[in-house]
C-alpha cells in the first residue's frame, strides 16, 4: 500500500517536472555584432604649440615701424572647426614720462598712448606671403585702441590637418604730431585668444 | 509510524522535483540541436551583416549634434522554429566612457510598409550594458528574417569630455523561443 503512495507521488513529480519543464524553459540564441565608435577632435595650435592665446608685445617703436608677425593656426584634430578670436586684450603702459612726452602735453602716469596712434592691420593670409593679396581676409583696419574686446566671428573653416596664417601687422605712427612724442617709451601689448569650434 | 515515513519520504523528494524544476526555468537551454517533443530540432539565428556594423573609417567621427547615423542589421531565423527578440547585452573595450555620452535608438522594423516600428531600446549606450529585456513585436518564422533599425548619435548637449575617444560595444541579440509567452517576456 505505502509502494503504491510512494510510486504514485513520484509520478505526480515527474509530471509536474515534465509539464513546468515545458512551460518555463526556453530556447535561446545569441548572436553579437561589433561596433566601434570614434569620437571627433579639434586641437588649434599656434606655431605647432598647444595653447591658445598669443600676446604681441611691443617696445622700442617709432613713427614709420611696421612689424609684422605671422602666426600659424592649424587644426590638428580630427573634425573641421569655424576659428574665430574670442577675446582681445589691449594693455597700453606709460613706463613714466620722459621730457619729450611731458611737453607734448602727456599728463597721464598710468596710461600709455601707443594705442591711440598705431593702427593696427590683422587678416588671413591665404597664399602665405604675408602681405595682403587678393583673396586674403582682412577683418581689422584700424586704431588699436578701436581693437574689439569681444575679438572676431571670422567663421573660417579649418579642416582636419589643415591650418591658416594669421598676421598682425602694425603700421601707420606720423600723422598726429605731439601726440607721437607723447607715446615716447610706452609699451603696448595685445593678447589674442583664439577658439576653434566644431563646425556645423 | 512506517507510512508517516513513507509519506513524507514522498513528500520530500515532490519538493526536491520541484526545486529542480524551479532551477530549470531560469536556465535558458542550449540554442542548436535541442530535443523538442521528441524530435531534434535547430534553433539558431544569424545576423546579417557580419562586419563591424559601426566603424569611424566608414561612417566618420561622432561630435555633438551631428546626425543620427543610422544601420540596419538583419536577424535571420536559419533554424526550425520561431523567434523572437528577447534581449539586448553590450559589452565595451577602450574609453568605456565614451559609451556613456552616445545615444542609441533600435527599432524592430515590420514586414509590411505601413507597418509601424516597434521601438525596442533608446537611451545610452552604456544602458546596453547591464542587459535589457525587450519583447519583440513579431514571431519570426523559420527562414524568414527581421530587420533592426539602429541609430546613433551624440547630443548638442555633450561637452568636450568626450572628444578623440574610442569604444568598442559588442552588442549581444538574443532570440527566445517559445515566440509567444504568456504574459512573461523572455
Amino acid at each position: 500500500m505505502n509502494r503504491k503512495i510512494l510510486v504514485g507521488i513520484l509520478a505526480i513529480g515527474l509530471v509536474a517536472l515534465a509539464v513546468g519543464w515545458g512551460t518555463y524553459s526556453q530556447f535561446s540564441d545569441t548572436e553579437t555584432t561589433e561596433t566601434i565608435f570614434s569620437a571627433g577632435s579639434l586641437d588649434l595650435t599656434i606655431n605647432d604649440q598647444n595653447g591658445q592665446t598669443v600676446t604681441f608685445s611691443w617696445t622700442n617703436l617709432r613713427p614709420g615701424n611696421q612689424p609684422k608677425y605671422k602666426l600659424t593656426l592649424k587644426n590638428i584634430g580630427t573634425i573641421r572647426g569655424n576659428l574665430s578670436i574670442s577675446n582681445i586684450v589691449v594693455v597700453s603702459e606709460e613706463n613714466g614720462l620722459t621730457e619729450p612726452e611731458i611737453e607734448a602735453g602727456d599728463t597721464s602716469d598710468d596710461e600709455g598712448e601707443l594705442d591711440d596712434v598705431l593702427n593696427l592691420r590683422l587678416f588671413l593670409d591665404y597664399n602665405g606671403d604675408g602681405w595682403i593679396s587678393q583673396g586674403d581676409k582682412v577683418f581689422f583696419n584700424g586704431l588699436v585702441k578701436n581693437l574689439p574686446s569681444t575679438g572676431f566671428d571670422l567663421k573660417e573653416p579649418i579642416e582636419p590637418n589643415g591650418g591658416v596664417d594669421f598676421v598682425v601687422e602694425l603700421y601707420d605712427w606720423w600723422q598726429y604730431g605731439n601726440v607721437d612724442n607723447q607715446a615716447q617709451t610706452d609699451t603696448l601689448s595685445i593678447i589674442f585668444t583664439f577658439k576653434l569650434v566644431q563646425a556645423p | 509510524m512506517i507510512r508517516k515515513k513513507v509519506i513524507t519520504l514522498a513528500l520530500s523528494t515532490t519538493l526536491l522535483l520541484l526545486i529542480i524544476n524551479i532551477l530549470a526555468s531560469n536556465q535558458p537551454s542550449a540554442s542548436a540541436c535541442t530535443i523538442y517533443l521528441g524530435k531534434k530540432v535547430k534553433f539558431d539565428m544569424e545576423l546579417s551583416p557580419k562586419v563591424p556594423l559601426f566603424h569611424p573609417e566608414v561612417d566618420g567621427y561622432l561630435y555633438p549634434g551631428r546626425p543620427k547615423i543610422t544601420k540596419y542589421l538583419k536577424l535571420i531565423n536559419v533554424g526550425d522554429l520561431p523567434f523572437r527578440i528577447c534581449r539586448f547585452n553590450a559589452s565595451f573595450s577602450g574609453d568605456i566612457y565614451l559609451a556613456t555620452g552616445l545615444q542609441i535608438e533600435i527599432l524592430e522594423l515590420g514586414k509590411g510598409r505601413g507597418e509601424k516600428p516597434n521601438l525596442l531600446y533608446n537611451g545610452t549606450l552604456s544602458g546596453l550594458g547591464e542587459g535589457i529585456n525587450v519583447y519583440g513585436k513579431r514571431a519570426v518564422p523559420p527562414k524568414d528574417s527581421v530587420t533592426l533599425q539602429i541609430s546613433v548619435w551624440m547630443p548638442a548637449t555633450v561637452g568636450n569630455e568626450y572628444q578623440g575617444l574610442t569604444v568598442t560595444a559588442d552588442i549581444s541579440i538574443t532570440v527566445c523561443f517559445p515566440p509567444s509567452h504568456d504574459g512573461i517576456k523572455c
